[in-house]
């Protein structure tokens, strides 16, 4: 079962349950001892990339404004984000409709692995694939998912970038290493 | 936002907004708004990050689009100024912090996103107990945006 890491506004306990009910993936809620700690951009993504689980937001600005802070190799992350072109803002309900409609079009969700895939869903069944290349954002592809044939590339994309490694692969000083000095253990 | 000639407009002074920060401080300089509206254009000065400075560079709010009356200016100034001062502490502006956007003081949860949840029929109660938020704080929210918003009259 794959678990969603969620960042704090889309941090549902409904949603949650509901994951939990359908028994198909799990969220992982904002972690209760960050709340209301003016927790910063940089150290959700320090604290999330590295790890084992796709890290969920609704901020696309972090890929752009916190290249830095996104390693090589990382746990997956997914912005879920209104298209700027619409009178529409990110909420719990857009965010179950993005969702589901990617997982209506893409067979076996469940089971794809979004390691080393940076992904911005939007709610009109289109996934950009960007990728930090030297430090800066790129836009790779955009793929509009109710073709089967292009959710088909998308699925074997994504296979191919989760093969390229693990977090988990780094040695532990590299690891420690590419966490930003404020967050680093005393 | 649009530039509405009108008696009353705050308008960003670029010059000020070089550091980044948050906060917004008192009406720094009241001045004639340009080509005799009779109104007044109140200059802040601001720390907004730079991202959000450029878009807001230019932005004036219109206030009182078909009133003339200085009671009614100072009232808005009166109001402004409370509303801005609460703002202060229930709204951060930090850069670094979900892109900058306007969120609840404290957390990574965007002003715009209580409204926009809100518009969709749920309820502080439901907003608060879903997402582990402070009801306190988002109606402080409410109300300040609310205060903000309002024609003293």
């Amino acid at each position: 079962v794959i678990t969603f890491q969620f960042d704090e506004n889309a941090s549902s306990y409904k949603t949650a349950a509901a994951c939990d009910a359908g028994g198909l993936a799990k969220v992982a809620l904002f972690p209760d001892e960050w709340r209301g700690k003016r927790i910063k951009d940089r150290q959700v993504l320090a604290r999330f990339l590295p790890g084992a689980n796709p890290f969920v937001t609704g901020d696309a600005s972090m890929i752009h404004e916190h290249p830095e802070y996104i390693p090589e190799l990382h746990a997956g992350l997914l912005v879920v984000s209104p298209p700027t072109d619409r009178v529409r803002t990110t909420t719990r309900q857009f965010i179950k409709e993005t969702i589901d409609a990617l997982k209506k079009r893409f067979p076996g969700w469940d089971r794809a692995s979004f390691r080393n895939s940076i992904l911005v869903l939007r709610d009109d069944e289109r996934v950009q694939l960007w990728e930090v290349r030297s430090g800066k954002p790129e836009l790779l592809e955009e793929f509009h998912v109710a073709k089967p044939e292009i959710c088909k590339r998308l699925q074997s994309i994504l296979a191919e970038r989760a093969s390229r490694g693990t977090v988990e692969a780094l040695s532990e000083p590299a690891a420690a290493d590419a966490r930003p000095a404020e967050l680093k253990p005393n | 936002m649009t530039t509405v000639a009108s008696p009353l407009s705050i308008r960003l002074l670029p010059e000020t907004a070089e550091s980044e920060g948050a906060s917004v401080q008192m009406a720094k300089q009241v001045a004639p708004t340009p080509a005799g509206s009779g109104g007044m254009t109140l200059y802040f000065e601001q720390k907004v990050p730079r991202r959000i400075h450029e878009t807001t560079r230019e932005w004036s709010v219109s206030l009182y689009p078909t009133t003339r009356s200085t009671h009614r200016e100072r009232l808005a100034l009166e109001r402004l100024t409370h509303a801005r001062e609460a703002l202060r502490h229930c709204v951060d502006f930090d850069p670094d912090r979900y892109g900058g956007a306007a969120v609840i003081a404290g957390t990574r949860f965007p002003v715009s996103q209580v409204l926009a949840e809100l518009a969709e029929g749920a309820s502080i109660v439901d907003l608060a107990e879903d997402l582990s938020l402070d009801r306190a704080k988002l109606s402080q929210v409410l109300s300040v945006l609310s205060a903000y918003l309002d024609r003293p009259r």
